[in-house]
């Protein structure tokens, strides 16, 4: 769940944002304060992926924005975790 | 962004900062500074270096690691004092003389039995924080490893001694503290002294020698561990790991592109 390319890719799904604006919005839904270098290398990492890409901006603040591939990363990564989680509660339940 | 900051900026890849410098500065204003913050920044800049630099930049990166590493723990020993004392054993005749080497030897082979040292440790109180962890013997065997006896340069002689007769020792002792360094190194030699005296009184042979002990103290001196051991230890294990990491690094890229 503290994957940061995960948790990026999970605060862009909701909107265009700018590097601090994301910082705000991952410890908003879950709890996690990523640190500036931490940030910056996945943004690096997701838009060598091409699962991110900038936001032409007046500001020296640039915004992402999620592309249509890096919504179907997203959604394959969510789905798997989805179905660990499933497993782990329906376990749960009967242990 | 303050100075550390901006340094830290300048660790990373200059493809990177080409692109991600001024949006990264601009988030950078926004952030509250702190040691995390700049740690984070540094562990960032390192990661991104990895990515991007080639085999050769990886081992010669963490060989400079390593380099400091091994200087930073040289640095971090604590200071050691080294107490020495000279002793000029004397044979009353000259026969006596030739045997005086073996007779120092078999006595500096009782200095360093277990009794006499203990008894030295406990008298002079030494080596507290070791006993609250080790056993004496553990301790007595790190006391050995800090004395030293062996044949001294020739120094003046003793009025009406004669060159063949006289047979210099040096008895040096390290510790943590120089006071303690010379106070444990004139009891070394006081001891060392009465156990070659001893050792004429029993020997039969050399009954009639005397010995005469001259300790002429040096003071106690600071040692430091060798810096181009720790520098060379250091540079070692971070080659090794570069090779290590290098390697790993190419066989994850060979396992991407397969």
């Amino acid at each position: 769940m503290s994957d940061p390319t995960l948790l990026v890719l999970a605060s862009l799904a909701g909107g265009d944002k700018h590097g601090y604006a994301m910082m705000e919005d991952i410890e908003q839904f879950a709890g996690v304060r990523l640190g500036p270098g931490t940030l910056y290398g996945a943004i690096t990492r997701l838009e060598e992926q091409k699962w991110i890409r900038p936001v032409a901006s007046e500001d020296r603040r640039r915004p992402y924005r999620i592309t249509p591939e890096g919504r179907v990363h997203l959604a394959e990564m969510l789905a798997r975790m989805g179905a660990v989680v499933k497993t782990g509660l329906r376990r749960l339940k009967h242990a | 962004m303050n100075w550390l900051t901006r340094g830290l900026v300048r660790l990373y890849p200059r493809v990177w900062r080409a692109r991600y410098e001024a949006e990264f500065a601009a988030l950078l204003e926004e952030v509250k500074p702190g040691w995390g913050t700049t740690w984070d920044i540094l562990r960032g800049g390192l990661a991104l270096q990895m990515r991007t630099a080639n085999f050769g930049m990886i081992v010669a990166g963490l060989g400079l690691a390593g380099l400091a590493a091994g200087l930073g723990v040289w640095r971090a020993m604590p200071a050691q004092f080294v107490s020495q004392v000279t002793l000029q054993l004397q044979a009353a005749e000259a026969g006596d003389g030739k045997a005086m080497p073996e007779r120092a030897n078999r006595a500096a082979q009782y200095l360093f039995r277990n009794k006499q040292l203990s008894a030295i440790v406990k008298e002079d109180n030494i080596y507290p924080a070791e006993l609250a962890r080790k056993p004496m013997e553990d301790v007595l065997a790190e006391m050995r490893d800090s004395i030293t006896i062996r044949p001294g340069r020739a120094v003046a002689l003793p009025a009406g001694a004669k060159p063949f007769s006289v047979w210099p020792i040096d008895v040096s002792f390290r510790y943590r503290d120089p006071e303690v360094a010379e106070r444990v190194a004139q009891d070394l030699a006081l001891r060392l002294d009465f156990l070659c005296y001893l050792e004429g009184e029993t020997g039969g042979r050399f009954s009639g020698s005397r010995v005469i002990a001259d300790t002429a103290l040096s003071g106690a001196r600071e040692v430091r561990a060798n810096i181009w051991l720790y520098g060379a230890m250091g540079v070692t294990v971070g080659v090794m790991a570069g090779v290590g990491v290098g390697w790993w690094r190419g066989r994850s890229r060979a396992q991407l592109v397969g």
